[in-house]
């Protein structure tokens, strides 16, 4: 016990003494690497560090070494990949935040998402690279991919580059459900407008659509959120949650537009007949909507386009436990003025990727970061070799020869969201699942047009008030929905509105509006001498 | 030893069928998460009440256990749970012990001191800088030292200290012993109930830690188990309120329920392991025998 | 050495009248309890090097933090932080639901490890009492996050256990979770359940130290098993029990952010909305430490003046408290 006690003691005067000392060497043992500040590019060993969030994160793995050997190849000279890993998504942003708060922690490559404060913090000290020059002389493939719209969210008013997107979506990924096998028992063809819609969906609760004597059916379900009940409120040509272009050229927050209320009242109606899943009010996860789904009592339902894919676990489950279920993709509901759209999705992308002060090669890191965003070193290090570790058959659908826990062990999808491609180079999805999307495009086109994608960074009043009016808006709709609430609340939320700040956001909103259009036409013209050349 | 009365054994039996029904409510979450994880993933969405395992397969065991960054992280959080334990436990005890001394001058200023630290604290940012600072950054000792002492603990012990009554000391000082042997000797082979108790709540943070992981370690090599667990599990379902929903469908072939729920009971047996050799140091009356012998 | 000290003793009270100074009461006492001061050293220079040093952080919640420009050049703001946060239409209704169910939580979950405490000393069957032991503790090994999942699969109104056995006694489904009436009872009924096994285990440690004889002794008197936990088993702990009540009084601002977070939704904001959780919604629209900070100070300064408070109390009474 003494011994033991003794030795204890000693260790923590060691440590304290060590600490002390390496104290002093501390600062300056890190950012060595590269081997010219000049920002040329060298001709020696070269290490680049990027931070990942995707794929299994697996340390060490094929994928790392694959990646390293063609960067090697391709840039000829020796380059080492260095992984960072983040950590979960709850804590992934915390961890870049620290990252980012001193040179000596940055990586070369930062991958992130949100964030936009930060951003902005960082651009702001200087820490980010302006990459116009580098994607000019090595971003082709980068240029290439995105489109106009996609690199306009991420330019920087001054003429500069700060970020590029590392994943923007398929422009729409959802789409209405509807069990087919159901239809056809019950003899109903595919619903297209709203009333057909809201009358199939009684159908699917009352009529016994399974038959199996039971009760036990209901016409829609879905998560905790607007777009479970997208095909109402696209019909009627609203977005709660966006900011709507209206027809005189104003902006006004979706959740205020009287079709709003007719929706509200109209799945009032509905969820007090039984035909809204009362889970929908308390379903927060993912996996609450999968068991849902895989329990095949669900009419309808709006979810992923994905969905189809044979090989997801959703499809997976739910024919394992439906043997005869069958769930189709269909067109969006016609809203009574024969409006109809899918959920687009944003041009900005949702995550982003900078280069960093710490890189002292920018260029040669936009370089690795292009000949990642090629479609052969993108398939390389997302799906592996082709013919060894998957196969293409003669219809283009892929077929990996490995398990999920084999790719897995690998670190395929290590480097996701570096450029994920969405074209022919996404081999996963199947031929009928790329033409949804295809589909998808065009049916979110018409709402894409009436929202306004916010670019800016900076909205203040949109910062302090929204929180407040949000929590308003969810209370007043979500009760209302259930019946707890008489539709006249929604007038009373509406009326509250602008004292809780609203006059404030709506006042900020419009300025940006204007702003925006503006600054469109001047990208344009950067955009034409500045990328178009180049591509 | 009188014989046991009417009343007794009446109470004896309400309280042993108490603690069947209580068994069985705390060991049902337990057993549906064992049962979950032995499940078929395909046949395991859908949800049900798992009293024996729907289908059956060990697959979410594989997956997480194959990974290679399993077995360094199990390594890593076995070296900070002990090392850290340890030193933790010495330490709030030799504080505890001068904090329990009511004669000792400056007592309420230094308790204060302790308790403030239980209040307040300087946020993320500044404990990363202190960290890197001391030249920490991506060592053990980043993941073992900011969590070695803490004031609750502190005033549990100091509390349990106070127990011990004043006599063995007066005793042992008038044989010439000074306070330093008296801590030694008396006071800890006294105290090995709240030692145990202590160490344990200790080995428990240290073991469900993975927060550290983020503050301090970048090579994935040295990940905690729970930082790797938590990563596994948040890869495989994205929370919808908390992520964007277009990354889910990037990867949507793992099934998450198995894996999540293979996940907790290979992060929580390990350290059920450890109760039971702990428990021979609670039996009743382990303070006053002691004394006596 | 110990002989130096009792011939000191020996000597001051031999001359009564000469008066020592304070000062010198004071080194003598220092001087005497130099061990314990060793023994204190390490702790406290722990505390000082990884708790006071970065506690300088505390400041940013006075400041509009920027990462970048580091806690110290980020600029000062006062009190805005504070204000932001009290401005909020609803800050009160936040406020008291998070003071009312960490105050439940209290009062339902503070006793309950204790009473169950009390019964698990009365097993007479050692196997028995060890397994029951590990067994009440699992739950607390429970993340929220799972726990959460199967209470809302468990209480759902379609297929949950709860509504069926409802539904088996020809009642009504009940929406728990979305019921205001409801819904701070869950919260606290499932913190409880979750936590009570592993409380349990500080005071089982406190109960070794009682001795056997006095049961025995009790009994021959006439005592029942009642009147020995009464008079026996709980007086002997009372020191346990106080400074556990006076540090849980420190937590009483902390609702649990994550339950009530995994299991709240927009139906029951009115009775379920607490601090943490209001503020990470607002995190939601824009990272903001510095308002995160404040949410945390204005906690913490309640917490101390309570602790204090309580401390004194429980004083007052006779019993010893933190200090």
């Amino acid at each position: 016990m003494k011994k033991s006690l003794g030795l204890l003691i000693v260790t923590v005067f060691m440590l304290v003494f060590s600490v002390a000392c390496s104290n002093e060497s501390g600062g300056e043992s890190s950012g060595e690497k590269g081997n010219n500040a000049t920002g040329e590019a060298g001709t020696g060993p070269l290490n680049v560090s990027l931070t990942l969030m995707g794929g299994p994160k697996t340390p060490d793995a094929w994928v790392n070494e694959a990646l390293a050997k063609d960067l090697t190849d391709h840039l000829d000279r020796d380059v080492t990949v260095e992984d960072i890993f983040l950590p979960s998504w709850s804590d992934a942003k915390t961890k870049i935040n620290l990252m980012m708060s001193d040179k000596s922690s940055m990586p070369d490559v930062l991958w992130f998402w949100d964030m936009n404060k930060e951003y902005k913090q960082w651009v702001d000290a200087g820490v980010l690279q302006d990459l116009t020059p580098y994607l000019q002389s090595k971003g082709q493939n980068i240029i290439n991919y995105y489109n106009r719209e996609n690199l306009f969210y991420s330019w920087d008013p001054s003429g500069k580059i700060y970020r590029i997107p590392g994943d923007v979506s398929e422009p729409g990924t959802m789409t209405t459900m509807i069990r087919k096998d159901w239809l056809d028992n019950l003899g109903l063809d595919v619903p297209t407008t709203i009333d057909e819609y809201v009358d199939v969906l009684r159908a699917f609760t009352f009529d016994d659509p399974d038959g199996n004597g039971k009760d036990d059916t209901y016409g829609i379900s879905g998560e905790n959120l607007y777009r479970a009940f997208a095909p109402f409120f696209y019909a009627y040509g609203v977005d709660v949650e966006q900011f709507m272009i209206q027809d005189d050229g104003t902006i006004k927050y979706g959740s205020l537009m009287p079709e709003t209320r007719e929706v509200l009242e109209l799945l009032q109606g509905l969820y007090k007949e039984g035909v809204i899943d009362p889970r929908v009010l308390t379903n927060t996860e993912q996996q609450d909507v999968d068991d849902i789904m895989a329990n095949g009592k669900i009419g309808s339902i709006y979810r992923w386009v994905a969905f189809f894919n044979p090989e997801s676990t959703y499809n997976l489950a739910f024919k394992e436990k439906n043997p005869d279920g069958e769930y189709i993709a269909i067109d969006p509901i016609k809203g009574p003025s024969g409006f109809s759209s899918d959920v687009p999705s944003d041009a900005i992308g949702w995550s982003f990727l900078s280069v960093t002060g710490a890189a002292e090669e920018p260029e040669t890191v936009v370089d690795v970061i292009d000949r990642m965003a090629s479609p052969e070193t993108y398939r390389l290090i997302t799906f592996g070799q082709e013919g060894e570790l998957y196969t293409i058959d003669e219809n283009g659908v892929y077929d990996s020869k490995l398990s999920v826990d084999e790719r897995n062990k690998l670190g395929l999808g290590n480097y996701n969201w570096y450029v994920q491609r969405k074209d022919e180079a996404n081999l996963e999805n199947t031929p009928e699942v790329n033409e949804l999307f295809a589909a998808r495009d065009k049916s979110s086109r018409p709402m894409r047009e009436k929202i306004f994608f916010v670019k800016s960074l900076n909205r203040p009043m949109w910062t302090e008030y929204a929180t407040d009016i949000n929590t308003l808006r969810d209370e007043t709709f979500w009760g209302i929905i259930s019946g707890n609430l008489p539709i006249t609340a929604y007038d009373d939320f509406v009326d509250q509105y602008g004292a809780l700040g609203g006059d404030k956001i709506d006042e900020e909103t419009n300025k940006l509006y204007s702003e925006q259009k503006n600054q469109w036409e001047e990208f344009n013209a950067w955009y034409d001498e500045n990328i178009e050349p180049y591509k | 030893m009188v014989g046991l009365s009417k009343g007794e054994k009446i109470f004896n039996y309400c309280n042993y069928v108490f603690m069947v029904l209580l068994l069985i409510l705390m060991l049902y979450p337990f057993w549906y998460i064992l049962m979950g994880s032995l499940s078929d993933s395909k046949l395991a969405v859908g949800g049900g009440l798992f009293l024996i395992p729907v289908g059956f397969s060990v697959d979410a065991y594989t997956a997480i256990l194959q990974n290679s960054a399993f077995l360094s992280s199990l390594g890593t959080t076995l070296i900070t749970t002990i090392a850290g334990t340890a030193i933790g436990t010495f330490f709030t005890a030799t504080t505890a012990y001068a904090l329990s001394k009511s004669r000792l001058r400056g007592g309420v200023f230094f308790a204060f001191i302790v308790l403030f630290t239980m209040l307040f604290n300087g946020g993320l940012v500044p404990n990363y800088l202190l960290i890197k600072e001391l030249g920490m950054m991506n060592s053990l000792w980043a993941l073992i030292l900011p969590n070695a002492i803490n004031a609750f603990n502190v005033f549990v012990m100091m509390s349990f200290f106070r127990g011990i009554p004043n006599e063995l000391e007066e005793a042992a000082k008038i044989d010439g012993a000074n306070d330093l042997t008296i801590f030694f000797r008396i006071v800890l082979p006294l105290s090995k109930p709240v030692l145990a108790t202590i160490g344990l709540f200790i080995a428990v943070f240290y073991w469900n830690d993975f927060f550290s992981t983020i503050l301090y370690i970048n090579d994935k090599d040295m990940w905690q188990l729970q930082a790797y667990l938590r990563n596994l599990i948040e890869n495989t379902s994205m929370a919808i309120r908390g992520g964007s929903g277009t990354a889910v469908t990037a990867q949507m072939n793992v099934s998450p329920f198995t894996i999540r729920m293979a996940s907790i009971i290979i992060a929580t047996v390990p350290i059920l392991i450890v109760y039971p050799f702990l428990q021979k140091h609670f039996a009743k009356g382990a303070m006053i025998g002691s004394i006596k012998g | 050495m110990e002989q130096r000290r009792q011939k000191l003793t020996l000597h001051a009270s031999l001359q009564p009248k000469t008066k020592m100074s304070k000062t010198s009461i004071f080194m003598k006492d220092v001087v005497r309890d130099k061990y314990l001061y060793l023994l204190l050293l390490p702790g406290l220079l722990y505390l000082l090097v990884f708790k006071y040093l970065p506690m300088y952080g505390v400041v940013i919640a006075f400041k509009d933090y920027n990462i970048l420009m580091g806690v110290m050049e980020s600029p000062w703001v006062g009190f805005e932080q504070f204000q932001r946060l009290f401005r909020t239409p609803d800050f009160m209704q936040i406020f008291m639901n998070t003071f009312i169910i960490s105050f439940l939580k209290l009062l339902f979950g503070f006793p309950a490890p204790i009473i169950i405490a009390l019964l698990l000393n009365e097993l007479r069957n050692m196997a028995f009492k060890r397994f029951t032991q590990s067994v009440l503790y699992l739950p607390h090994f429970l993340s929220w996050v799972v726990f959460a999942g199967i209470i809302t699969a468990f209480l759902n109104p379609v297929d949950g256990v709860v509504n069926f056995i409802i539904k088996a006694f020809d009642g009504t489904p009940i929406d728990f979770l979305t019921s205001k009436e409801y819904f701070r009872s869950i919260l606290v009924s499932t913190e409880v359940y979750k936590e009570m096994g592993w409380g349990t285990i500080i005071y089982l440690a406190a109960m070794t130290g009682v001795n056997p004889d006095m049961y025995e002794a009790a009994r021959i008197d006439g005592a029942n098993k009642l009147q020995q936990m009464w008079h026996i088993t709980l007086p002997a702990i009372r020191p346990v029990i106080l400074i556990m009540l006076i540090l849980s009084l420190g937590n009483i601002l902390e609702a649990g952010f994550l339950q009530v977070y995994l299991l709240y939704n927009p139906l029951v904001y009115d009775v379920a909305d607490i601090i943490d959780t209001y503020v990470y919604r607002r995190g939601i629209q824009e990272a903001n430490y510095s308002l995160a900070t404040a949410a945390g100070v204005f906690k913490s300064v309640i917490a101390l003046v309570l602790i204090y408070t309580a401390n004194k109390i429980v004083k007052k009474s006779g019993n010893e408290g933190l200090w």
